[in-house]
């Protein structure tokens, strides 16, 4: 088996077996649909059942987790515990061990995503009509834009307290300003600009147009420069500060 | 027998502070060598170089012929490097850790035969952070062991451990040089380093004060027999240093070391001055020089420090 293969199934049985990061990637998210999905269901935000918006706002909730949150935290953990000092020793390349980490939080990125999907339909009806490749694809866009954030504010902190405190103090900006839970119009005015200026709301945004208006690439595209900047601006923050040590 | 470790005016500078200065030195293959010094002294930073953990400012390094400055990280693949044992994930299995360092080199031994070497066979399928310290120590040993290297770098390899522990890991080691390897060690036990090394490096200050065989290091000294006691009465500095026995005095506080050829003479004159001269003198004692004297007389500092 190659080398990139074999780090994929460690880092995949270390996520496993870490019960608490299993359950905020995995259960935490399920409990919010199932909890908003109770509340709002009936309710009809634009015309639309509430749960069309509600279920991508959620996903996007569960991919800042997997790719952010989990990531960071993972990253401090095994620095501050010397792991990453153990393995510079070993002929492992750094970015064979990067690969496996970051592929593993793509791939639960993608099994929450399954799973709030078939809960949202299943439970409360939700539609989700539209293109699959284009939903797929702007997922995964989303889905490195916080890798990368990930991997920044992890240089940020010493441990893996921090880090997680860190990337909680992220999270819920993003999640509240990014209208991950309600619409944007019930964001004041004012704090609009910052809205926009946040790759979340776009995410959302983006996701949202595919499976409640069947949205084609032309549409959707509108939504890319804002994620594609925070992409392009946090991957060269992370490959200048990234910490080994 | 070839040179496993050549280092050259090996330099490393953090701003102003010179780390290390200038160090050059041969480790001989098979020998297992000890680099001792208090902290800062630039010890670690120049192991951390040779393992190629960092780069040196000036200096070439070879480790088995190869050219570790070049930083393309074929000394690697040489190379086995026990670092402290928490340096692995909690929840793998021992099993799982192993197989996984394996795969990362070109050649390794079979993970069954390391783990009965290392006495890890029961515990091969247990969770990391289940093992006991003295587990993954071994744990820690057997990894630095995967890939056969023909240079070994210890850190510590008993630290907390218990006697018989202790004791048994020493036997491995010796065990380890018997098939031919090379061992760097870094310990702050003296008879650690009295015990395994045959050869031992002083550093202080970033450089290499003394290198030598432990037992020639004690005699080059004068410091032989070394009788031991403490005192609080500020006249007994002067009063000892001038006996004619003493080759050396060594003051730690209130404990006076008295280094001599002749402990039987000066200890019969230490007793008449204690009884002529009413002075305040406890838990008086005789031994031989060990390497803590040396490192005390060149130093100034104790190994544990």
């Amino acid at each position: 088996m190659s080398i990139l293969l074999r780090q994929i199934r460690l880092e995949s049985n270390l996520l496993i077996r870490d019960k608490r990061s299993l359950f905020s990637t995995l259960v935490f998210p399920v409990i919010m649909i199932l909890i908003f999905g109770a509340v709002f269901s009936g309710q009809s935000w634009d015309g639309i059942p509430a749960i069309n918006y509600l279920l991508p706002g959620i996903i996007v909730m569960s991919v800042m987790m997997a790719c952010m949150n989990n990531n960071a935290v993972k990253i401090t953990n095994d620095r501050e515990k010397g792991i990453y000092r153990r393995l510079s020793l070993t002929p492992l390349k750094r970015q064979t061990l990067l690969a496996g980490h970051v592929f593993v939080r793509y791939l639960i990125m993608l099994v929450s995503t399954a799973l709030l999907i078939a809960i949202g339909v299943s439970v409360f009806e939700a539609q989700v009509g539209g293109n699959y490749l284009l939903f797929w694809l702007v997922l995964t866009l989303g889905a490195f834009v916080f890798i990368a954030l990930g991997f920044v504010l992890s240089s940020a902190v010493k441990n893996s307290n921090s880090a997680n405190a860190l990337c909680t103090a992220v999270l819920f900006p993003f999640m509240f300003l990014g209208a991950s839970f309600w619409p944007l119009d019930q964001i004041p005015l004012s704090l609009r600009p910052l809205c926009e200026a946040l790759p979340a709301l776009h995410l959302n945004t983006a996701l949202r147009v595919i499976v409640v208006q069947q949205a084609s690439l032309s549409v959707v595209w509108h939504e890319f420069p804002v994620m594609l900047g925070w992409l392009a601006a946090c991957s060269i923050l992370a490959v200048k500060f990234f910490k080994w040590e | 027998m070839g040179a496993a470790v050549e280092v050259k005016d090996l330099t490393k500078k953090y701003g102003t502070l010179v780390a290390v200065d200038s160090v050059t030195f041969t480790i001989r293959e098979g020998e297992i060598f000890g680099l001792l010094g208090p902290n800062g002294a630039g010890k670690t930073t120049t192991i951390e170089m040779i393992e190629g953990l960092r780069k040196p400012d000036t200096g070439s390094i070879r480790v088995c012929g190869i050219d570790v400055t070049k930083g393309d990280g074929k000394v690697k693949e040489a190379i086995g490097v026990q670092l402290q044992s928490t340096s692995v994930y909690d929840k793998v299995k021992v099993v799982e850790v192993i197989d996984l360092f394996s795969g990362y080199y070109h050649k390794s031994l079979r993970t069954d035969q390391i783990l009965q070497q290392m006495s890890l066979n029961e515990k091969r399928n247990s969770f990391v952070e289940s093992l006991s310290g003295g587990q993954k120590q071994r744990l820690a040993l057997a990894l630095a062991l995967v890939n056969d290297p023909k240079v070994l770098f210890l850190d510590e390899p008993t630290t907390a451990l218990d006697p018989q522990a202790r004791r048994a890991t020493w036997d491995i080691i010796e065990g380890l040089r018997e098939k031919g390897k090379t061992i760097i060690l870094n310990t702050h036990y003296m008879e650690e380093a009295e015990r395994l090394c045959d050869r031992v490096g002083i550093m202080d200050h970033g450089q290499i004060i003394a290198m030598d065989t432990p037992s020639n290091l004690i005699s080059k000294q004068n410091l032989d027999s070394a009788l031991e006691f403490t005192s609080s009465s500020t006249t007994s500095k002067g009063l000892f240093e001038g006996l004619p026995w003493v080759n050396k005095m060594t003051q730690d506080g209130e404990k006076f070391i008295l280094h001599t050829k002749e402990a039987l003479p000066l200890l019969v004159e230490i007793v008449r001055l204690y009884q002529q001269k009413q002075l305040d003198l406890t838990n008086i004692s005789v031994r031989a020089a060990t390497l803590e004297d040396v490192f005390l007389d060149l130093t100034g500092r104790s190994l544990r420090e």
